[in-house]
């Protein structure tokens, strides 16, 4: 088994910037182990000779190169307009709160 | 400040302890537009006017890669003889209000350009690890406490420079001086503008160099804990900033203390790094493959396009002009820097004494003077090499044909120069020693310094046409030494 706890679940909440109760963390970490471990069943198969399926546009034929777009610049987004959705504009510029505590 | 216990320019060494450093360059590539997404790739525009909704991280947007973006890694990944290889982008996670979208996309295990090396102008060969491609981040400005992160208020953000490209090229640890990282940085810029790149202005931030610093005890060779110093707005900085931060860790370990593996900011005005980020803070940025973007396999035949037309890069023309010239490469790196060694090899090539060709490609053309043809070039210093012209009248007719493009010899006969007939020249000297003697009797008791000012006596009565070695040689002859 995968084998995840509380602990991690609670690490990776606090790297996420989420905040979970501690019924939630329980829950959390049950559920995650049980994903891993389905992951790792997978993972034990042998798949020497398989063709690797490391995307799935790759498999629809679509390679790298053919998903390239050319270099050829738009406009701008207008300015104003977007700062509309930002919660404090400041002179053409997003203002946010300082960034270290 | 002791100086280091060795000047030796190959390792640098202090206390017993030696340099080990490897630098992490980032540069922005010159494409139009950005690396995701087709808002304009520009410098210095009113904050927040080149953006669009993929770079402000807007919901619902999805990426797609800019095709000149991976032609311009392709191509430096070429000038340092890195492997071009399949890669993948990946999502570097963390919160920072320069990312709107709350993560960088980055290549982490699989990078484009990998195991490649520039060798520098001295013959040092400097190792590289890798080349990836990621995106940049806006910009923040700090408000309130003098500008500092750790005092401001709050902070403005303009997204402009949000996903412009960059190409991270990271060095292995073979940089053992400062000279050789300030060489190393420099070289690579040269790269990066004869190949179009990026315009790696450092003063602009599209080229911007971190330096991992550690020391060890001198001939070991494990690798100790690392700094990383951040904020080197220049060159200077660089070298300036690596020396500090190794004699920092060597006065530690002198002190049975040791370095804490850190990000460490440079203080240009203090000229001393302290540390940039809170320790406790938690670092993991948990990587993972970008769903939203194909891994990226460029056909070898884009590939051998690109290679095809790469100019060849700074090392091979100082190997192929120093080997026409029977030299050493570090010893035309000058002429090279200066793009006049096409101009070197033609009159090398045309029969020209590639001594002399070195010598004023070195000292008396500028960069503008690569046009010049260089069959005039040899021309004028076979002039010189017969005897026909005085050193000094070769650079002033050199200076001429740059200016004017006309032949050395049409414009030696316009300005009289001429070689003097040698019975001209020693009845000038003979007349010149006869009306000094007492500097004339200084001279042949043995004071050597009373040489210049007879050959000045004679250039004056001369107007600069006599030859000074033939004026040496004639006041010998007369004190008969």
């Amino acid at each position: 088994m995968a084998d995840f706890d509380e602990a991690q679940v609670r690490k990776l909440a606090e790297l996420a910037h989420v905040k979970l109760s501690d019924d939630e963390s329980a829950g959390f970490a049950g559920q995650l182990d049980e994903i891993l471990g389905y992951a790792e069943r997978i993972q034990a198969h042998d798949t020497d000779g398989v063709v690797p399926t490391s995307h799935a546009l790759l498999e629809a034929g679509l390679e790298g190169a053919s998903a390239l777009r050319d270099d050829e610049p738009t406009g701008s987004l207008d300015r104003e307009q977007v700062l509309e959705g930002a919660p404090d504009p400041g002179d053409g510029l997003f203002k946010v709160p300082k960034v270290l505590p | 400040m002791s100086p280091p216990d060795s000047t030796d320019e190959t390792v640098w060494t202090h206390e017993g302890f030696e340099l080990v450093c490897g630098l992490e360059v980032h540069v922005e590539l010159a494409t139009a537009s950005k690396l995701f997404s087709p808002a304009p790739n520009r410098f210095g525009d009113d904050p927040n006017t080149n953006i669009d909704p993929v770079c402000v991280g807007l919901p619902g947007t999805l990426p797609v890669l800019n095709r000149q973006a991976v032609e311009l890694a392709i191509r430096l990944g070429l000038a340092l003889d890195c492997d071009i290889r399949p890669s993948v982008f990946a999502r570097k996670n963390y919160f920072y209000p320069d990312m709107p979208k709350d993560f960088q996309i980055s290549q982490y295990e699989l990078p484009i350009c990998a195991d490649g090396h520039l060798e520098l102008p001295s013959g040092h060969v400097v190792g590289i690890e890798r080349a990836h491609l990621e995106e940049d981040t806006g910009k923040t400005t700090h408000v309130g406490g003098g500008g500092r992160i750790h005092d401001a208020t709050y902070s403005l953000v303009d997204y402009n420079r949000s996903g412009v490209p960059l190409l991270e090229i990271v060095s292995r640890p073979d940089i053992r001086t400062p000279d050789q990282a300030r060489s190393y940085a420099g070289e690579l810029r040269a790269i990066l503008l004869a190949t179009g790149v990026s315009d790696a202005r450092m003063e602009e931030g599209s080229m911007r160099v971190d330096a991992n610093v550690s020391v060890r005890p001198v001939g070991a060779d494990e690798l100790r804990t690392r700094c990383e110093i951040k904020n080197l707005n220049s060159i200077r900085s660089l070298g300036r900033a690596i020396e500090y931060e190794a004699r920092r860790h060597v006065q530690l370990y002198l002190d049975g203390e040791a370095p804490d593996q850190e990000t460490r900011h440079w203080d240009e005005e203090g000229g001393r790094t302290h540390t940039l980020r809170s320790k406790e803070e938690a670092y993991d940025y948990r990587y993972f493959p970008d769903p939203d973007l194909p891994p990226l396999h460029p056909d070898p035949a884009w590939i051998e396009r690109v290679a095809a037309e790469l100019p060849p890069m700074p090392a091979a023309r100082r190997h192929r002009l120093a080997e026409a010239a029977g030299t050493e490469p570090a010893v035309v790196a000058l002429v090279v820097e200066r793009s006049l060694d096409e101009l070197a090899l033609g009159a090398i090539e045309a029969g020209a004494d590639a001594a002399r060709v070195l010598v004023h490609a070195t000292q008396n053309l500028a960069p503008d003077a690569a046009a010049l043809d260089p069959t005039a070039f040899a021309d004028l210093v076979r002039m010189e090499t017969g005897g026909e012209l005085t050193a000094t009248q070769a650079k002033q007719v050199l200076a001429e044909m740059v200016e004017s493009g006309r032949s050395p010899s049409v414009i030696a006969a316009e300005r009289g120069f001429e070689a003097m007939d040698s019975g001209d020249l020693d009845a000038v000297v003979d007349g010149i020693v006869e009306s000094h003697p007492d500097e004339w009797q200084r001279f042949v008791e043995g004071d050597q310094k009373v040489m210049g000012f007879f050959v000045g006596q004679v250039m004056k009565a001369t107007q600069g046409q006599a030859d000074g070695k033939a004026v040496s040689a004639r006041l010998r002859e007369l004190a008969g030494a």
